[in-house]
């Protein structure tokens, strides 16, 4: 049900000796929710999902799957996590089919169960008519989405990606955000790690955004751009009564700045979107013919440059 | 247990289609040791017979008996033997080349020597064959301590006599020569636990490649971890300790595998003699869990499969030399052999050499207990090791 927690981590820490890759890392992911961990190489995405899907031990800290405590000795929440790691993982020697029906075994599928679990997911990632071949004569972009169909075969619960589209080519980084979109719509809840701003602001309700072992903002993506002050930028272009129009324009709730320049005016607001109509409205009402309309949003990496003082691809 | 068979199924699969399995555990091993046979082996086997002959000018109670040692040499394969009869004649075989060597009993050694007189005995020896003429001499010397030994008999026994006589003396001589000396040497152990050449490098090669063919299946588990499907496995609803599991059956089984096609085809092909079939089984089975508990001890320390493939190389191939399977080497009783011990190869070598003296499964557990200290004393820390290895 969305609004329940399919996964909380509070307090979270990680030491590899004498670096602390982790340093108490609090956030939840709701049923249905695709949450974003968006931060440089290096930050700890990787570090801290690996916690979450009980492949290290942490150091402090408490995370629940669906209210269970994941260690890693804990078997039970596994089973509702299906886990897409960073590399490749999966067999080259086999067969995709081979591979599907490894893994689906290793998380109790058997008999016709398993059978039909392998020819949907087949169907999902597009491999019907190369499942017999064997996984060392695909394509990159055929073996990512092996690699991500493995993690749906059991139907899991949540869906953890780390960095899916790492160096893959743009037309299969396409086929892969589709994808992640189509499960996201599903209705479980998908952990996805990324350092492309792009892919979190079109995949993600809500994204975490993570610097050197911290969580140093964390909602959607209107909520962190409203938490470091950014604005929306509408460029209005016409003709006719350009100051009356911005007289008119100043005055409204939710307009900044009105900025008059050569046959454009430049609104600032908190939120152009819901604005628009109004703008164009009353712009038109002073007197102003406009013949073209252009919005800027800031976005993510502007967020993250204005927290960390850094840009994504540091 | 269902889901280590799964991993090991599937580990199985893919070292069958690797096939490099094949070539280390099977190939390698089976033409390393034909090889070795047929360099080593063949000189080494071959009969090598000094031909000898004796010119018995004497016809004295000594000369016959000289010349009954050589008959009896001859009668069990050791020497050819030509009994001749006049000096020239030998000497013309030996220039000829003919004869190795020649003993020649002058006329009047029996007589010498049991007067106490000097008596000499000639050795015609061809200058080609060396080993031979050392042979003959060392025959020759053998029996003439022999001689000296009835001399100093008699010598001792006439102190005892008040007033001996020439008949005291032909007595006391021919009593001396027929006591039995008074410590015999029985060599039991060298003669009859020692294996035919061609066991011998079949079964060095068999449990020198076992080493290398084993580590196929837990060197699979940092192979995992660099290729991320580890991280998959751990991520799995199953025990920690299942990866970890299977990759050791997948080790012992192809190791089990490995070594009885080698003794079954060795048998076959090479006529290699193993010994009692049960007593085999046994000691391959923990040659093999010796072996899988080195390997894993070494993929449980190393950080990645390159590293640990190196370092059981050199693991393998150290101990390879210290167990003595590349030669038929006589260990000794000194530090060499003591230090042997320190190796499974030794162990399981020895447990053949047991079998090869006729022996059944009764005599092999002491190797077997050797194999098996060596299987737990590395299982152990290495299962620690493995099991807390971290996926990435």
């Amino acid at each position: 049900m969305v609004g329940d927690p399919i996964v909380e981590v509070t307090g979270l820490r990680k030491r590899f000796g004498d670096v602390e890759a982790v340093r108490g890392i609090d956030f939840r992911v709701e049923v249905g929710e695709t949450y974003g961990l968006l931060g440089p190489n290096g930050a700890g995405k990787t570090t801290t999902i690996s916690i979450v899907a009980g492949l290290l031990r942490r150091d402090a800290g408490e995370v629940k799957v669906a209210g269970m405590p994941m260690d890693i000795d804990t078997a039970a929440p596994r089973a509702l996590i299906g886990l897409v790691p960073q590399e490749l993982a999966v067999y080259p020697d086999l067969t995709g089919r081979e591979n599907l029906r490894f893994f689906g075994k290793l998380y109790g599928l058997s008999g016709a169960s398993l059978r039909r679990r392998v020819e949907e997911v087949l169907e999902v990632i597009g491999l019907r008519d190369r499942a017999d071949d064997r996984v060392d004569e695909y394509s990159g972009g055929m073996k990512r989405r092996l690699n991500i169909g493995i993690g749906l075969l059991h139907e899991p619960k949540l869906l953890i990606l780390d960095e899916p589209t790492v160096g893959v080519d743009p037309q299969s980084r396409n086929a892969i955000l589709e994808s992640v979109e189509a499960l996201s719509a599903s209705g479980r809840g998908v952990l996805y790690t990324t350092h492309y701003m792009e892919e979190a602001e079109r995949l993600c309700d809500r994204v975490g955004i993570i610097d050197e072992g911290r969580l140093v903002a964390e909602g959607t993506r209107r909520e962190l751009i409203r938490l470091v002050g950014e604005r929306d930028r509408v460029r209005l272009q016409g003709s006719g009564n350009l100051s009356g129009a911005a007289d008119a324009l100043g005055r409204l709730d939710g307009v900044g700045d009105v900025v008059a320049a050569d046959r454009s005016l430049e609104v600032v607001t908190v939120d152009a979107a819901r604005l628009l109509p109004e703008l164009l409205a009353v712009a038109t009402e002073a007197g102003m013919a406009v013949t073209q309309v252009e919005v800027s949003q800031p976005d993510l990496e502007s967020v993250f440059l204005h927290l960390t003082g850094k840009a994504l691809r540091d | 247990m269902r889901f280590i068979l799964t991993i090991a199924g599937k580990d199985l699969r893919l070292r069958v289609r690797d096939r490099s399995v094949f070539v280390l555990g099977l190939l390698a091993p089976f033409l390393l040791a034909v090889i070795f046979d047929l360099v080593l082996g063949a000189p080494s086997e071959a009969t090598f017979q000094p031909r000898f002959a004796v010119a018995d000018l004497d016809t004295g109670p000594v000369g016959d008996g000289l010349l009954g040692v050589l008959r009896s040499l001859a009668e069990g394969d050791v020497i050819e033997l030509d009994e001749v009869g006049s000096v020239d004649e030998v000497e013309a075989a030996v220039e000829a080349g003919d004869l190795d060597a020649a003993f020649v009993i002058p006329a009047g050694f029996s007589q010498a020597v049991t007067s106490g007189g000097e008596a000499t005995l000639r050795i015609v020896g061809n200058v080609d064959a060396p080993i031979s003429v050392a042979i003959a001499e060392a025959v020759a010397r053998g029996y003439a301590a022999e001689v000296e030994a009835v001399q100093l008999s008699v010598a001792v026994a006439l102190q005892t006599l008040p007033s001996p006589t020439v008949s005291d003396v032909a007595t006391l001589a021919a009593e001396a020569a027929t006591m039995p000396p008074p410590i015999e040497l029985v060599d039991v152990t060298a003669a009859d636990r020692v294996l035919d050449t061609s066991t011998f490098f079949i079964a060095g090669m068999a449990v020198f490649f076992l080493f290398f063919t084993v580590s196929f299946g837990v060197v699979g588990l940092l192979e995992e971890r660099q290729a991320g499907t580890l991280a998959r496995l751990a991520a799995a609803p199953i025990p920690r300790y299942a990866a970890v599991a299977a990759k050791m059956v997948v080790s012992y089984v192809v190791g089990v595998v490995a070594m009885a096609v080698l003794v079954v085809a060795s048998t076959l092909i090479l006529d290699a003699r193993w010994g009692d079939p049960v007593g085999v089984a046994v000691l391959v089975l923990a040659a093999v869990a010796a072996a899988v508990g080195v390997v894993a001890v070494v993929a449980g320390f190393a950080r990645t499969a390159e590293q640990a493939s190196t370092l059981q190389a050199i693991i393998a191939v150290s101990l390879g030399m210290i167990g003595g399977v590349f030669f038929p080497t006589n260990l000794g009783g000194g530090f060499l052999a003591k230090l042997a011990l320190a190796s499974p190869h030794r162990w399981f070598m020895n447990g053949l050499a047991d079998l090869a003296g006729g022996g059944g499964l009764s005599v092999v557990w002491p190797s077997v207990a050797g194999l098996l200290a060596f299987a737990v004393v590395t299982t152990v820390p290495a299962l620690y090791r493995l099991r807390t290895m971290e996926p990435r």
